[in-house]
């Protein structure tokens, strides 16, 4: 009896020794939290200069971080790295409409839209949230080299996809906005052949989005549609022609007196949709001895009403390519379980709204020429619509699946 | 009565002396014996009745009777993972089982004196990760096996007390391989001269281009004492000091393999180069005649002085209890420097800042009737290592350490001794990038937590003659 006493009173030291080493460990070993979610743990987001942040014809890390998707993963409550490119960007910024001047701190060169100051050291990182890069189209999502490639390709990507970059942060979530490139250029420069041919889009998006959910196959998110590029304020309807100050703006930038060629107030010309960047491109003819006119039919002057026009019906070649792309991806959205937002509702009311889109631009505007709603390029978004981009992906993503994401104040 | 009243109070006093936990910190061990693992290591009061105690307690070797000799050996296998914060990755550790030898012999010359030599292992780590880990890049292996050799003398003071100690040769290995990361290299020079990397070009953090390993040995020598008495009829007291041993591994050698990146580059692309240009293309000559030539490396290692005392009780009817309190001073563990022979990748620093640490350690062992031995014993450990510094090549944490042991009469001159640990840890954030500054804080850097666990067999067969 005396040794079982003694053998478990020695049990019982033991027994000590083990509640001794429940004793508290200081060392934290919590993770982050995800105020949204929890399928919100790894959120990427791929696309092209609209989710990249560019605005104004430039990239630097302040417009980079006013991009939505940053807006999303603040509210989402998820890590988000992004390609930061040091101050003053590559290219930096156009800070005033009517001079075209660019972002130059003091001490600085005078930035041009070659100048390129490289990324930020605080941003070097394997796992990247936001690989978008400014420029791309949807092939170029799975392409090392791109059909359309740029410095910030490599900038961004380092040799890798944007599937590839995606793929590293083992993404729980994705937001994809792609295709707005293969329309833009053409549809901006009067050009619309030029754009990716459906049967080419789809293709790219497919594989595009096979090899994402390859990789991450349980992956959710938001598949975003394409811009109706003709509503861009960068387009300027023919009708503005009619305004004296109008055209007596466009002629103080040209540097000359600009004149209306008359089939711009008649139809087909007066349904015309003329790119601002006519500007440029009459100087150069200017220099190159050719007269300063707007023309707005097709080759009513030889080698004028083309390239910079987009007539009525290349408007709708536009308008029905691009609905073709976003049935597309509406229902390649459907049939993965994503969700599909449509911008053009969006842009549509913002339209509506007084002072948010000029049309035509305000030519004496030094800072707001395109409205509050868009940058000083007339086609990327400014901060403020970043917001309002953010705040329509928050109302499909909760209805979608369920989560209580909040606006962004 | 009133030493049991004492025992008690003893016993009180010590729990509340414990630290959170405390135990082998860093990369030190203490799977010398199975005896001792067996009663948590808590020894040096209470030594095994072996020519182990050469090492834990070197002055009661004069206790021993006749020819004591000890081998044996400890296996130990760590399973670990890092989960990572950013891309909610796991990347389980690849470490392969660690063996451990010990061999010891005292032999007793006269009433007051004995001789002897341990072989051990105090220090050593391998710690080891797959090719995916993105920590790779501070290490891919980390080893260090480090063997002390210890000559023994014991001096008998009295019936009561007794001395020992004895000088110490150690030889330590080391290799270290680390993956070399892309974005951190030098593209080139900006206009005003500074340096422009690779990763502002837009590689990626993390982008391997080339394996880099790092080996060398040392000798280093140091010393060893201990002291042992008995309070009285029951109660016992000993302790032990080891002093550090610096490693000076001057004959490094470094080589480095290219590891292929797969990148290519677009057009526009900031080096210049035309679309589609490979950049392994452009690395290649860097590793027949750049930076990455095989060449000479070095690197200095401190193993800390550890110091030791405890007691122990027997007054329990056929138990030994016993509790210590060991210190080791990690924090002389201040950096290591790895130093190139190529001036174009001079020294690389890796900052450490461990603080000095403590364990308690408690032990017990009941012997039945048939004189077998059933030992039991927990050691709570503190880590040295500060939060900025948890990392793959030694993700160190609060250890708890749960042992069991068994010592089993074969004849009546040889013993088999068995025990087995199980090493606990709470898990702890840590980092899997360089820290670059001292300014650089856990908060910063740290993006994950490191997962340790340990289990620890130990067998030594013990012969008296």
């Amino acid at each position: 009896m005396s040794r079982t006493m003694n053998l478990l009173r020695g049990v019982a030291v033991a027994g000590l020794f083990g509640v001794l080493a429940s004793c508290d460990m200081p060392h934290s070993t919590v993770g982050p939290s995800y105020a949204g979610g929890s399928i919100f743990k790894s959120y990427v987001a791929l696309g092209n200069s609209l989710t990249a942040g560019y605005q104004s014809g430039g990239i630097n890390d302040s417009t980079q971080s006013r991009a939505y998707p940053v807006l999303l993963a603040q509210q989402f409550g998820t890590r988000f790295a992004y390609p930061a490119l040091a101050n003053p960007g590559c290219p930096p910024p156009i800070n005033n409409f009517q001079t075209q001047t660019r972002v130059t701190p003091a001490g600085y060169p005078a930035s041009t839209d070659s100048s390129c100051y490289l990324r930020t050291k605080a941003s070097i990182t394997d796992v990247l949230n936001n690989v978008a890069v400014p420029g791309a189209d949807v092939a170029d999502l799975i392409s090392p080299t791109g059909t359309s490639p740029n410095p910030l390709t490599t900038f961004v990507l380092g040799g890798l996809t944007q599937a590839q970059r995606a793929l590293i942060a083992k993404p729980t979530f994705a937001t994809i906005w792609i295709g707005n490139n293969d329309v833009l250029v053409p549809a901006l420069t009067g050009m619309p052949d030029g754009a990716t041919p459906l049967a080419n889009f789809t293709a790219s998006y497919h594989d595009m989005i096979a090899e994402l959910m390859t990789g991450a196959p349980d992956l959710k998110g938001v598949l975003m549609g394409v811009v109706q590029v003709a509503a861009a304020p960068q387009l300027f309807p023919a009708a503005a022609l009619q305004s004296l100050a109008f055209v007596g703006g466009l002629s103080q930038a040209v540097g000359t007196p600009v004149t209306v060629h008359p089939d711009c107030y008649s139809a087909p010309g007066n349904q015309s949709l003329i790119n601002i960047q006519i500007i440029a491109w009459l100087k150069a003819a200017v220099a190159a001895g050719g007269p300063a006119t707007i023309v707005c039919v097709k080759n009513d002057i030889p080698g004028y009403g083309d390239y910079l026009v987009l007539d009525a019906a290349e408007q709708l070649q536009v308008y029905n390519l691009i609905n073709s792309y976003n049935a597309y991806i509406q229902a390649k959205a459907d049939s993965i379980g994503f969700a599909y937002w449509d911008p053009n509702p969006a842009l549509a009311q913002l339209a509506q709204t007084p002072g948010a889109v000029n049309y035509p631009p305000n030519l004496a505007s030094a800072t707001q020429p395109f409205g509050t709603a868009f940058s000083l390029d007339g086609v990327h978004p400014s901060s403020s619509s970043h917001i309002v981009v953010a705040n329509d992906l928050i109302d499909v993503i909760n209805a979608k699946y369920g989560t209580s994401v909040r606006h962004v104040q | 009565m009133s030493v049991h009243r004492f025992t008690r109070h003893c016993v009180a006093a010590a729990l509340l002396a414990l630290p959170a936990t405390a135990f082998a910190q860093g990369f030190g061990l203490n799977e010398i014996g199975s005896c001792a693992i067996g009663r948590g290591y808590a020894v040096s009061g209470a030594p095994c009745q072996d020519a182990s105690t050469i090492y834990w307690n070197p002055a009661y070797a004069a206790a021993l009777s006749g020819n004591s000799l000890v081998v044996g050996g400890a296996s130990i296998a760590v399973t670990g993972a890092f989960r990572r914060d950013s891309s909610l990755g796991r990347y389980p550790a690849d470490v392969p089982t660690s063996y451990t030898p010990h061999l010891f012999f005292n032999h007793r010359q006269n009433d007051r004196m004995s001789w002897g030599v341990g072989v051990y292992v105090p220090y050593g780590l391998t710690s080891e990760w797959h090719n995916d880990f993105p920590g790779r890049f501070l290490a891919l292996k980390a080893s260090i096996a480090t063997i002390y050799i210890q000559p023994n003398i014991a001096w008998k003071i009295n019936d009561n007390w007794m001395i020992g100690g004895g000088p110490i040769i150690g030889h330590s290995n080391v290799e270290l391989i680390q993956s070399v990361d892309l974005s951190t290299q030098i593209a080139g020079l900006d206009p005003l001269g500074n340096p422009i990397t690779f990763g502002q070009l837009g590689i990626a953090q993390g982008t391997e281009f080339a394996r880099g390993t790092l080996k060398g040995s040392a000798y280093s020598y140091g010393v060893t004492v201990g002291f042992f008495g008995h309070l009285n009829d029951h109660w016992t007291i000993g302790g032990r000091y080891l002093s550090s041993l610096n490693f000076n591994y001057k004959n490094g050698k470094a080589t480095f393999q290219q590891v292929a990146t797969g990148l290519t580059l677009a057009n526009g692309n900031a080096l210049g180069a035309p679309a589609g240009t490979p950049v392994d293309a452009l690395l290649a000559s860097q590793f027949t005649s750049g930076a990455l030539v095989s060449q000479g490396g070095t690197t200095e290692l401190v193993h800390p002085d550890q110091a030791e005392v405890g007691v122990s009780y027997d007054g329990f009817d056929r138990w030994l209890l016993s509790a210590d309190y060991a210190w080791i001073g990690w924090k002389r563990f201040h950096q290591l420097d790895i130093h190139f022979a190529n001036p174009a990748l001079g020294t690389r620093t890796q900052f450490e800042d461990y603080n000095n640490s403590s364990a308690i350690r408690l032990g017990a062992q009941y012997t039945a009737g048939n004189k077998w031995q059933y030992r039991f014993g927990y050691a709570g450990v503190a880590t040295p290592a500060p939060d900025v510094t948890v990392t793959p090549i030694l993700p160190d944490q609060d250890r708890a350490n749960y042992t069991v042991g068994l010592g089993i009469p074969l004849t009546r001159g040889l013993t088999l001794d068995a025990a087995y640990a199980y090493v606990w840890t709470p898990g702890r954030r840590g980092r899997i990038v360089d820290r670059t500054s001292r300014s650089q804080t856990a908060a910063q850097i740290n993006d994950g937590v490191f997962t340790l666990a340990a289990n620890i067999l130990s067998l030594s067969l013990k012969a008296s003659f």
